[in-house]
């Protein structure tokens, strides 16, 4: 072992600066990621330990609870598809600098066009059933940000305001449809009919519900990476969210941009909520959407609008709330505590992204001074013929 | 002048700051004597902003130590500055736009004030000095010459004994630039001195008493004025000759490129900034605008490139109507754009040089099969190519080109609309700001593709830049076009005549 010799950053004057246009780099990017999550369970390790619990026994029974057999994983890889998909189309919209975070009205609505899709003309064989579904609930998420996407387009009018409207539309109106018009089965029960057979999704993993909807996800995931960084459509986009008049300036038309932008984004949701219906409920009932409502946005945001780490992300916070219904039953911690650790983990990262740009200045010669003058000698020796 | 054996006011020594690796000060030694006018010569990036920015206290230097009137100091912060008399007038104003002239000044100064009686002072002080303002005018509605004098006066309220200018002249015409000198003058005469940051050789030639040339962070001469010229200037600046002044031949006589007819543009503020503005560019031509900015240059810029549609009127490129196309229709008929502001029109600051160097091209088959799938390798490929023939510099084709200096801008959006062989050039301040080297090197492009027979359109407030490129010269005043004149039957005087006035002289 070596001595290691601290050197006393105290002991010389300290200047801390913010640098506000520094982009932390990604291997900084990666620690502050990490370190977030740890920081987030020690203080939810600490939490526990005010409540009595078992801190050890409660995160392994989160962990194996999400991951520990082929059923739990199963679980989570089912609750990762719809969070990804929706992710995704949030992150489309931001990376074009529109924000559209409809998720959960262009959610809902794909799952109810699909829905109406799958119970009027939906007695087909499975081959024309799953497109069928696919393109309902794209369609359906699409039509239901049209409407926002003009306002924006045309008139300039804000899109953050008109598409969280637009939610309230959805909620409500699938309240009304399922209990109203649209009710089926038992009287009284809010839910549709169950669908044929033919437009519900095949399942992938044969003794699991593993269906088709997650390598849907996937090949979305896929699919979005090729658009935003390997089209003249995507370059588009991010030129239009980096600076819109350069944008311009390079002859992209603004209007259709934030269009397609928003059409696309609500599609991604849509078919987030297709896949629920077509893959796991094969109904429309109340409550649908699983109770995600801003997890997509969140999901984009720390998968740093890139569609790899939106699939980290969706992974992460999908185990987390899986695993946190089996330390429910094994130490009796509610479910949604992991809800204070996923907004810690929200937190820490902001609180990291501000401390990355921080530098910390000491005020002492500098080697590489030094280094540089001796340099300057040698070359100046050298050039001497 | 100034007694030469006279104690320095102020003494820097051995001043070095690094910021991330790079020296941007290295060991500079430096001087000014009371009553003493002194000029800080450099390109841009040779480190003359941040000497004085350490001098202000906005920096604190890696190393080296400062010395008012004899006495070391540590100087923290601009009112550590303030308190030894030193003030600074930045290149981009600090002032209020909502304020009165009178608030402005005031602003941050400890204490009650009486407005009114503040007010009388300032109208004293600002008459004595020859650099009359209007105490109680809304700061935003002057002018920009005005709200340079506004800083003036406040640095000389709070009692500077030695004031820095920072690019001082680069917003101003020709009179104002002149009545700014002789103010200069009158503060050295009352033993104050006076530090002026430029790379304008004629600025430091006319004005100082000294000039210190600074050359990529190192100080590499400080001459007498009256011992030095703009030939031993130039050198040490750029290290190297500069090849003399660029002449223009006439060439008459060719196929119209660019015909404007009463066009009728509105501004930012829904009234017309551009009014009833006919003329033509013909093939092989440059026709350089004249005016002081914010005289509706911007304006019909932005219509004939399709970033603003205009309000009535005919634009013609090569015959064909193209009155409200939009950038990209238009870039495909062949207009190619330098734009007013690089930074944020020109390119995307965080895309690479690679991304950027295809904007406006990014749908061409060479770049993109079917329009759809780029050409990762192609773009590549022709980014390296660029960066070489075009001298780009830059760490490496993946940087993110907000961080280039400006001139390396400026190169690669000239590289990238001359690349696509355009038919007409509309070039905005396409100098504006850079030092003296890049200033030649897009003069020269400019030049060489009006060779090739490439339409010019110059928008420029700077009248030497219009005189030296220019065939015809117009001059935008208040929305109206004066001219063009052939640029052989005016002068320098008669066109800024003209672009403060609104008549020929």
């Amino acid at each position: 072992m070596t001595t290691i010799r601290l050197h006393p950053l105290g002991a010389y004057p300290v200047r801390v600066r913010r640098q506000r246009d520094r982009v932390p780099s990604r291997s900084r990017r990666v620690a502050i990621f990490a370190s977030s999550v740890i920081l987030a369970l020690l203080i939810g390790a600490l939490l526990m330990a005010i409540m009595r619990v078992n801190v050890l026994t409660a995160y392994k029974a989160l962990i194996s609870g999400a991951f520990g057999n082929s059923d739990n994983l199963v679980a989570t890889l089912l609750k990762t598809a719809p969070l990804l998909l929706a992710g995704l189309g949030v992150l489309v919209a931001f990376r074009a600098g529109i924000y559209n975070i409809g998720n959960q009205g262009q959610f809902l609505a794909g799952a109810l066009c699909s829905t109406w899709v799958g119970l009027h003309i939906g007695n087909v064989s499975g081959a024309f059933g799953v497109p069928l579904m696919i393109v309902s609930g794209l369609a359906g998420g699409a039509l239901w940000a049209l409407v926002p996407a003009l306002l924006r387009a045309v008139w300039g009018i804000n899109e953050i305001i008109t598409t969280l409207m637009f939610n309230y539309v959805a909620v409500y109106s699938i309240d009304y449809l399922v209990t109203g018009p649209m009710q089926g089965g038992p009287l009284g029960v809010p839910e549709t009919d169950f669908l044929p057979p033919g437009v519900q999704f095949p399942i992938i993993a044969p003794g699991t519900q593993l269906h088709a909807g997650f390598l849907l996800a996937i090949i979305a995931m896929v699919l979005i990476y090729a658009l935003i960084f390997h089209t003249s459509i995507g370059y588009e986009i991010r030129a239009v969210g980096h600076n819109p008049r350069a944008a311009q300036y390079g002859g992209v038309s603004l209007r259709r941009t934030i269009v397609g932008v928003m059409l696309l984004s609500g599609a991604f949701s849509g078919l987030a909520g297709m896949g629920e219906i077509a893959g796991v409920h094969h109904q429309l009932l109340d409550g649908v959407d699983g109770g995600f409502e801003y997890t997509p946005i969140v999901v984009a945001l720390l998968g740093a609008l890139n569609p790899f780490g939106v699939g980290i992300a969706a992974l992460g916070f999908a185990a987390l709330s899986v695993g946190a219904d089996n330390m429910q039953t094994v130490v009796g911690l509610p479910s949604s505590f992991i809800s204070i650790i996923q907004a810690l983990i929200v937190l820490f990262i902001l609180a990291g992204e501000y401390l990355g740009r921080l530098t910390i200045e000491r005020r002492v010669p500098t080697p590489q001074q030094s280094e540089t003058e001796d340099a300057e000698t040698h070359t100046a020796r050298e050039v001497k013929p | 002048m100034v007694v030469e054996t006279q104690p320095p006011f102020l003494e820097m020594r051995g001043i070095t700051k690094a910021f991330g690796g790079i020296l941007a000060n290295d060991r500079i030694d430096f001087d000014v004597r009371p009553g003493e006018v002194h000029a800080l010569l450099g390109e841009n990036g040779a480190g003359k902003t941040t000497l004085m920015e350490i001098l202000y206290g906005l920096y604190t230097p890696d190393a080296g130590e400062i010395y008012v009137e004899g006495k070391q100091v540590q100087i923290h912060s601009p009112l550590d500055a303030m308190r030894l008399g030193i003030d600074m007038v930045h290149q981009s104003f600090m002032l209020i736009p909502v304020f009165s002239v009178c608030e402005n000044i005031v602003l941050g100064m400890a204490g009650r004030h009486d407005l009114r009686q503040t007010a009388e002072k300032i109208r004293e002080l600002s008459q004595s000095f020859g650099l009359e303002v209007d105490p109680m005018a809304r700061t935003g509605d002057l002018p920009v010459g005005m709200q340079q004098r506004v800083e003036i006066v406040r640095a000389l309220y709070r009692g500077a004994r030695l004031l820095v200018l920072d690019e001082p002249t680069a917003v101003l015409t020709p009179i104002e630039s002149a009545s700014l000198m002789r103010f200069v003058r009158s503060m050295a005469l009352e033993g104050r001195s006076v530090i002026i940051i430029t790379h304008k050789l004629e600025e430091a030639l006319e004005a100082s008493d000294r000039v210190a040339v600074l050359r990529r962070g190192r100080k590499v001469a400080t001459r007498p004025t009256r011992d030095t010229d703009a030939r031993e200037l130039s050198r040490l600046m750029v290290g190297r000759e500069l090849e003399s002044a660029i002449g223009r031949r006439h060439d008459e006589g060719r196929s119209s490129c660019l015909a404007v007819e009463h066009l009728s543009v509105r501004g930012e503020h829904g009234a017309l900034a551009c009014k009833d503005v006919s003329f033509e560019v013909r093939c092989g031509e440059i026709l350089g605008v004249a005016g002081v900015t914010g005289n509706g240059q911007s304006v019909l810029a932005e219509a004939i490139t399709g970033l603003r549609r205009p309000a009535d009127g005919r634009v013609s490129l090569l015959e064909v109507d193209v009155t409200g196309w939009r950038p990209r229709a238009l870039i495909r008929a062949g207009m190619a754009h330098v734009p007013e502001d690089r930074k944020a029109t020109g390119c995307v600051g965080a895309f690479n040089l690679v991304e950027n160097l295809i904007l406006g091209r990014h749908r061409e088959s060479s770049f993109a099969q079917r329009g759809l799938i780029l050409r990762r390798r192609a773009m590549r490929e022709f980014a390296e190519r660029t960066v070489q023939k075009f001298d780009i510099r830059a760490a490496g084709l993946d940087t993110a080109t907000e961080v280039l200096s400006g001139g390396n801008v400026q190169k690669l959006i000239l590289a990238r609309e001359l690349q696509r062989n355009p038919k007409l050039l509309v070039a905005v301040e396409p100098t504006r700001g850079l030092d003296v080297g890049a200033i030649e090197y897009v003069h020269r492009t400019i030049l060489g593709m009006c060779d090739r027979g490439v339409a010019v359109l110059l928008f420029s407030s700077d009248l030497s830049e219009v005189f030296s490129l220019s065939d015809r010269i117009a001059v935008m005043y208040h929305g109206r076009l004066l001219g063009p004149f052939p640029s052989t039957e005016v002068d320098i005087e008669g066109i800024g005549y003209m672009m403060t006035r609104g008549i020929a002289a």
